[in-house]
């Protein structure tokens, strides 16, 4: 009887030990696989906010502040990936969810950017376009009365001019 | 006295002349102007910020440092990676004809992000764990950069003609295109060469 219940107790150590290190293992990949997961993100999420401030400095936003933060979430990210490197599983995480963050704000920070940077640059276009036109005309209408009044003294003084007589003895 | 066609000449001139400056503010937002030559600097210096007095002869548990710097003049925002790698003497460097990269794989990454004519520059302190010295090999264990403890594991053959065991940092300079939503080697590398050392 005795026996029996110490073969049940080393049958049942061991069970629990192999599920435990069977549990332990899928945990550790599992740990291994988030963090190359979320850097995975990071570094894409990093990527389309650089194309995000890209597009709002083409539409004529100031986006000297916002690289700044894009570097910031690019050192975070290279953080991330030395983390994980040296196996250090929970800071990689940590980093590359900071560093996706930081990437989002720039995102919606560049979105807002373009919108009022495309707004003043059409606000711009339309107060130069008129300045233009305005003064086009007016200097085109302005020469057209120049031009008039100028062909009348230009005339006068012309019928005014008297015509002198050579004499073919003099000359 | 000039003719009334020279003046009018003279007329059409000023109308013409006038009118191209007032269209010049709406001109200059519709029409772009050829932009100047656009490029990328990559430059590495010594520790006194200068392009000399490199560590070279350098041993284990000694501090270096050098600085790695890059210049945006693209015309745009950039955005750029700096990979470092570590070679021996037999590892290949970037083929600068061809314009591909060292295949080696980096050590340490910068990701930069640069405004139109700026520039960035860091400065790399590194230093070396087990160093170990067998006859004509000499091998690297650990590589610290930027108190960052990298395995590197890599062996140098004595090089009898220079007299040292060589090894070679070097910086590679990728440009991230937004056409293909992927880094591109930009064909640019600097490089130091070290001699790793026993020490006394």
């Amino acid at each position: 009887m005795k026996r029996q219940f110490a073969k049940a107790s080393v049958l049942f150590l061991f069970v629990f030990a192999v599920v435990g290190l069977c549990l332990h293992n899928v945990s550790c990949v599992k740990a291994t696989d988030d963090a190359l997961s979320k850097i995975g993100e990071a570094g894409n999420n990093l990527q389309q906010a650089f194309e995000a401030v890209l597009d709002a400095e083409k539409a004529g936003a100031n986006v000297s502040r916002l690289t700044d933060v894009l570097n910031e979430a690019g050192r975070l990210l290279m953080e991330a990936e030395i983390a994980y490197r040296s196996g250090n599983l929970s800071e990689a995480a940590s980093k590359a969810n900071a560093s996706f963050l930081t990437g989002e704000t720039v995102k919606g920070e560049a979105l807002d950017l373009k919108g009022s940077a495309l707004k003043e640059g059409q606000k711009v276009l339309w107060l130069n376009s008129v300045f233009s036109l305005a003064g086009g005309i007016t200097l085109i209408v302005g020469l057209v009365f120049v031009w008039s009044y100028f062909k009348r003294v230009y005339s006068k003084r012309l019928l005014d001019l008297k015509p002198e007589v050579v004499s073919s003895a003099e000359a | 006295m000039l003719k009334l066609s020279d003046y009018r000449l003279v007329f059409a001139s000023i109308g013409f002349v006038g009118i191209l400056l007032f269209a010049s503010p709406t001109l200059s937002l519709v029409l772009h102007l050829p932009a100047g030559e656009m490029f990328s600097e990559l430059w590495v210096l010594g520790p006194g910020h200068m392009a000399e007095e490199y560590p070279f002869n350098v041993r284990a548990g000694e501090n270096y440092s050098i600085y790695v710097g890059v210049g945006n003049h693209l015309g745009s925002v950039a955005y750029y990676a700096v990979y470092v790698k570590f070679r021996n003497q037999t590892e290949p460097l970037p083929d600068a004809f061809n314009g591909t990269p060292s295949v080696l794989s980096p050590l340490f990454e910068y990701r930069i992000f640069l405004g139109n004519n700026m520039d960035w520059e860091e400065e790399i302190s590194f230093s070396f764990e087990n160093l170990s010295f067998e006859g004509n090999l000499s091998k690297v264990s650990r590589l610290i950069i930027n108190g960052y403890a990298l395995d590197v594991d890599k062996i140098a053959l004595w090089d009898g003609e220079n007299r040292g065991f060589y090894f070679q940092v070097f910086f590679e300079l990728w440009l991230y295109n937004t056409t293909i939503s992927s880094f591109q080697f930009h064909n640019r590398f600097v490089d130091v060469w070290l001699n790793v050392t026993r020490n006394v």
